[in-house]
């Protein structure tokens, strides 16, 4: 199997598992595991045929390592323990460092550009110069970094950063010859690497998780034995050679390899370069100025007194962490990826970045202003003051945007979870960490709905004592005073797994020996973890106090018989710990089982039967739905992947007969997998009745939001829907659909429904606004829609586009002070109308008084039934209708209410609706 | 359809026409009716009997039939776009030498009046 097994008889061979290759992450997770396990071994690739210490990250990354490399790790066989760690290696290797390509691709994904594609971007471009009059040359394209619209001044930095520059000869003249001396260069180096080290350290206790990973990362290189060895190898000349010889050296090691996200690392070694060279400066000339021509971004002419967009060729992650970032808005570069750590910087601090092919192009001292707006990833030069008004329209909507955001988040994660209709909701937290105790205790939540005690579990060798497992416990109790705890008791097997329980290597392990399966081979370990919880739980409590907050979770129950064997180990746990302290017997601790195998579905009358005594049920949806599907959830098939959907309407008529169940029996169910925290089935899930909602800390605000805008009749409606759809596809657009609009469309609306709810609300008026030209009132007319989810946030530039074909067209203005932009298209979900009106009369094509701007948007998606498409237009026309006549439009003149300003509207269609079809009058 | 066509026989025939308009723009939402509204106010101002087909993105609504094409004194094209069934108009012309005004949406919103001549 392994032919290197006599050679080596401690060695691990493997296919290297990580698709981006072995860079800083995977090696630096390495080299603490490493560390953690006191002992250390040689990482080789054997298509590269290098090899590199498990201490050095540098070392590791330099073996060029690609996903699908034959590798191996290799134990010094001297070392006692080294077959032992080799072990503890293969577990780590499976769990922990394999899911790091799932945790890379959830990065990825986050700080993936979701930009345009570069036909759209063209669309926009065109828009630009046909409607707002940007001459087309000064549009510049690029590869949006991170979105986000900027408009400021450029502060132009071109000159390529370059080590040599750091020029200490000039310094260092005939008078004083800096002489070669070793040991002495040495000594000041390390100084000055102990003075960075502790600077770094210092830095990492800010608030920003990507800087501070950024730092450690950094902290690592400058305790990487190679990149040590390598200055010490290097004494040999004068001392502010050293460093550029080490620059050179990596600069060398990193450029030969394949690929380019390996290549990109280099960065961070030569920003540690510089920042060390930058040191040495300082300490050598004892002067307090900057040399000028180290790190140009950090020169005192690149600190400004206004907002800003910094244009330059690259910059390092430490040089933009010195910018003014309270005033940087934006950043333009030539030579960078997404994946960059300085790209990475500037996306937690939103800071939109573009990157242009050519960024001499922006030479010259003629740029004084720019657009850049990642959004479409386009740069504007020079715009003249009505293309920046009319860009400024869109800015402030996005602030106030990501203001409403902000408070609404703020607001939601304090305040009572209640739906539409006031049914107080319950939600609790899937925990793993005592780490995220303060965060839930500000949630205002009921709790915690699991308790995964794995984290107690893994990455040891021997399982945790009675002691440590009843502090951990008592800290989640103390720290969420009067909260429900549901601790759940062991949970591994599968693809979790523990070296000490030595589990048997299973053909199908999801199928095995997992969760309370191995609690009869392991029954001391499971007995003492429930001493624990009875120990912390009888300690938390009251003497008084019947019903403990504490309550205690099985995992993976198949069957009846199993719930016996609950009732055994309790009653033992219980005894014991009689014995061994005093036990308050009254107090009474809940006990649940999880739903994950289906079979209980058809159990539930014996499992709630007094025999049982289980007192609630969870359902772990993960489980549940692959053993529903017979589908593996992380099979890699994308094919089988569509198997496993949480919208098929079989699984949540299959959800609804285990809620029905329960509450037969007067039991409480909650659930608690990640189908809990998909706001598109929030709905259906408070339909089926659950009693509890659980999942991790960061979907809360969101679930909460939205069931704030759900009323309990409605979440009926919508699963009694669901339940008599055939398809999962159809479940779930019938789900979004409500989501982006929160208006269903119905089949049988009269005109006043349509005229108070969707097609026209109040809402969607402006009065007295200060817009200047026509680019500006359709903007703002665009986005006053968005703003009332009559489109979607991609469809806005589509939408906006739509209407400026139309008025390319001919005029919409055909007289008195109105205009009537209007389109038709599919982006539109639903109908709607939008009115403005201007204080001072603009000029809108020839017609140069209008004041009063009608937006009729009609949808032609094919989801709106003929007749409800009908009906919108209908009223749409009778409206046209109404503009005609003079007495009308002298009331919409002089209303000063949007809520009056819509009355009119209503009573005059009704008015019309009244009216007998005109024939000959 | 069913068109009240009985006309008062006593009425002035030189100031009151029986007209039949049609209204038509690119996008069919908006001006159509617009159109169809403003003809209609002015017929009524000037003591004209009017009835003004729409071709808009509803379709053809009010139809004008063959009964109020016979009966018609002078047909209004107010129209952005090429007329549906111009033909069953053309017929009258050429048949009876009824005048068919040809005009813009726009002309028809804003000056509606001087269309309205024999």
């Amino acid at each position: 199997m392994n032919h290197h097994s006599f050679t080596f008889s401690f060695s691990f061979s493997f296919s290297f598992p990580i698709k981006n290759g072995l860079h800083a992450r995977p090696a630096s997770l390495l080299r603490e595991w490493s560390l953690k396990s006191n002992t250390s071994f040689i990482f080789k690739n054997y298509r590269t045929n290098k090899e590199a210490p498990s201490l050095s990250i540098l070392q590791m990354i330099s073996t060029d390592t690609e996903f699908n490399d034959s590798c191996a790790v290799i134990f010094d066989r001297s070392n006692v323990t080294a077959e032992k760690n080799l072990e503890l290696f293969k577990v780590f290797f499976d769990t922990e460092f394999v899911s790091l390509n799932k945790q890379e691709m959830q990065f990825q994904e986050q700080h993936s550009c979701t930009s345009n594609t570069s036909n759209t971007s063209n669309a926009w471009i065109d828009h630009l110069v046909k409607n707002i009059k940007v001459p087309r040359e000064s549009v510049l394209n690029g590869n949006t970094l991170v979105t986000g619209l900027a408009i400021a001044k450029p502060i132009l930095n071109l000159k390529k950063r370059d080590i040599h520059q750091i020029d200490f000869k000039n310094f260092f003249n005939d008078e004083y010859e800096y002489k070669y001396d070793g040991d002495n260069n040495l000594e000041i180096l390390f100084t000055i690497i102990d003075e960075l080290k502790v600077d770094l350290t210092s830095k990492i206790k800010s608030n920003n998780h990507t800087t501070d990973n950024i730092l450690k990362n950094h902290l690592n290189i400058l305790d990487d034995p190679d990149f040590l060895d390598c200055i010490k190898n290097k004494t040999k000349g004068k001392i502010w050679e050293i460093l550029i010889a080490v620059h050179w050296h990596y600069h060398h090691i990193f450029a030969k390899n394949r690929s380019s996200y390996l290549r990109e690392r280099f960065l961070d070694v030569e920003d540690i370069c510089f920042q060390l060279q930058e040191r040495l400066y300082y300490k050598l000339t004892k002067s307090n100025h900057p040399s000028p021509s180290l790190s140009p971004s950090l020169s005192p002419s690149l600190s400004p007194s206004h907002p800003y967009i910094l244009i330059t060729p690259e910059i390092t992650p430490s040089e933009f962490l010195s910018l003014n970032l309270e005033l940087l808005k934006g950043l333009v570069l030539t030579k960078t990826t997404a994946t960059s750590h300085t790209i990475i910087l500037a996306k937690s601090f939103n800071i939109p970045t573009l990157c242009i092919p050519d960024i001499f192009d922006l030479d010259g001292p003629q740029i004084i202003q720019i657009i850049l707006d990642c959004n479409r990833e386009i740069l504007i030069k020079n715009p003249n003051p009505s293309q920046i008004d009319y860009y400024n329209i869109e800015y402030n909507f996005h602030k106030e945007q990501e203001q409403i955001k902000e408070q609404t988040l703020i607001a939601n994660n304090s305040k009572v979870t209640k739906t539409k209709d006031n049914h107080t909701i319950s939600l609790m937290v899937n925990s793993s960490t005592p780490q995220e105790i303060p965060c839930i205790a500000k949630m205002n939540v009921d709790g915690v709905g699991v308790l995964r005690t794995e984290f107690l579990f893994m990455e040891r060798t021997s399982p945790p004592t009675f002691e440590e497992q009843r502090d951990i416990y008592l800290s989640y109790i103390n720290g969420l005073p009067n909260k429900t705890i549901i601790i759940r008791t062991l949970d591994v097997g599968g693809d979790k797994e523990i070296s000490y329980l030595n589990l048997p290597k299973e053909e199908n392990p999801f199928l095995g020996q997992r969760g309370f399966r191995l609690y009869k081979d392991h029954k001391e370990i499971i007995l003492t973890q429930l001493m624990a919880i009875i120990a912390a739980a009888t300690a938390a409590a009251a003497e008084t106090t019947a019903e403990s907050t504490v309550r205690i979770l099985f995992p993976m129950i198949s069957n009846f018989e199993e719930t016996l064997y609950i009732k055994e180990l309790i009653s033992i746990a219980k005894q014991r710990q009689r014995q061994r302290q005093g036990l308050n017997n009254n107090l009474k601790i809940k006990i649940g089982v999880m739903i994950e195998v289906p079979s209980l579905a058809f159990a539930m009358k014996d499992l709630c039967s007094e025999d049982a005594a289980i007192d609630f049920f969870s359902v772990g949806s993960n489980d549940l739905t692959q053993y529903f599907f017979a589908v593996d959830r992380n099979n890699s098939n994308p094919e089988l992947n569509t198997l496993y959907s949480p919208y098929n309407p079989a699984l949540l008529r299959f959800l609804k007969f285990i809620v029905d169940s329960v509450h037969l029996y007067g039991k409480e169910i909650s659930i608690c997998g990640e189908l809990a925290q998909l706001t598109s089935l929030t709905p259906i899930l408070l339909g089926m009745g659950f009693d509890k909602l659980s999942m991790s800390l960061n979907h809360i605000a969101n679930v909460k939001e939205k069931i704030s805008q759900l009323t309990i009749d409605k979440c009926q409606t919508l699963l009694s829907q669901a339940l008599n759809i055939q398809t999962a596809a159809e479940v779930k657009s019938l789900l979004d659909i409500d989501i982006n609009l929160d208006l269903k469309p119905s089949l049988n609306r009269d005109l006043d429904l349509n005229l108070n709810n969707d097609l026209f609300t109040a809402d969607l008026i402006d009065l007295n606004c200060s817009y200047q030209n026509r680019a500006e009132i359709i903007k703002a007319l665009v986005l006053l829609a968005y703003k009332n989810n009559r489109i979607e946030f991609k469809d806005i530039d589509k939408l906006e586009t739509a209407i400026w074909e139309r008025e390319n067209i001919s005029s919409t203005s055909l007289g008195f002070n109105v205009a009537i932009p209007h389109c038709r298209s599919h982006y539109i979900k639903s109908s709607f109308m939008c009115f403005l009106r201007t204080t001072n009369p603009i000029v809108w094509n020839d017609n140069p008084e209008v004041n009063m701007v009608f937006l009729l948007a009609f949808s032609d998606s094919p989801d709106l039934t003929t007749s409800n498409s009908n009906q919108h237009l209908k009223v749409l026309s009778q409206l046209s209708r109404k503009i005609i006549h003079a007495d009308f439009r002298n009331k919409l003149l002089i209303l000063q209410d949007k809520q009056q300003c819509h009355a009119l509207f209503v009573s005059q269609l009704q008015n019309q609706r009244s009216m007998a079809l005109p024939c000959f009058h | 359809m069913n068109m009240n066509m009985n006309m008062n026989t006593n009425m002035n025939i030189k100031e009151s026409m029986k007209v039949v308009a049609v209204t038509a723009c690119p996008t069919g939402i908006a001006h159509t009716y617009m159109a169809a509204e403003s003809l209609t106010l002015a017929a009524k101002e000037l003591g004209h009997q009017i009835k003004v087909e729409t071709q808009g993105a509803m379709g053809v609504e009010n139809e004008i039939t063959d009964e109020d094409l016979k009966a018609a004194d002078l047909i209004i094209f107010a129209s952005d776009i090429a007329i549906d069934e111009r033909e069953r108009f053309e017929i009258q012309r050429r048949e009876r030498g009824i005048k068919i005004i040809e005009t813009s949406v726009k002309k028809a919103i804003t000056n509606p009046q001087e269309l309205f001549i024999k």
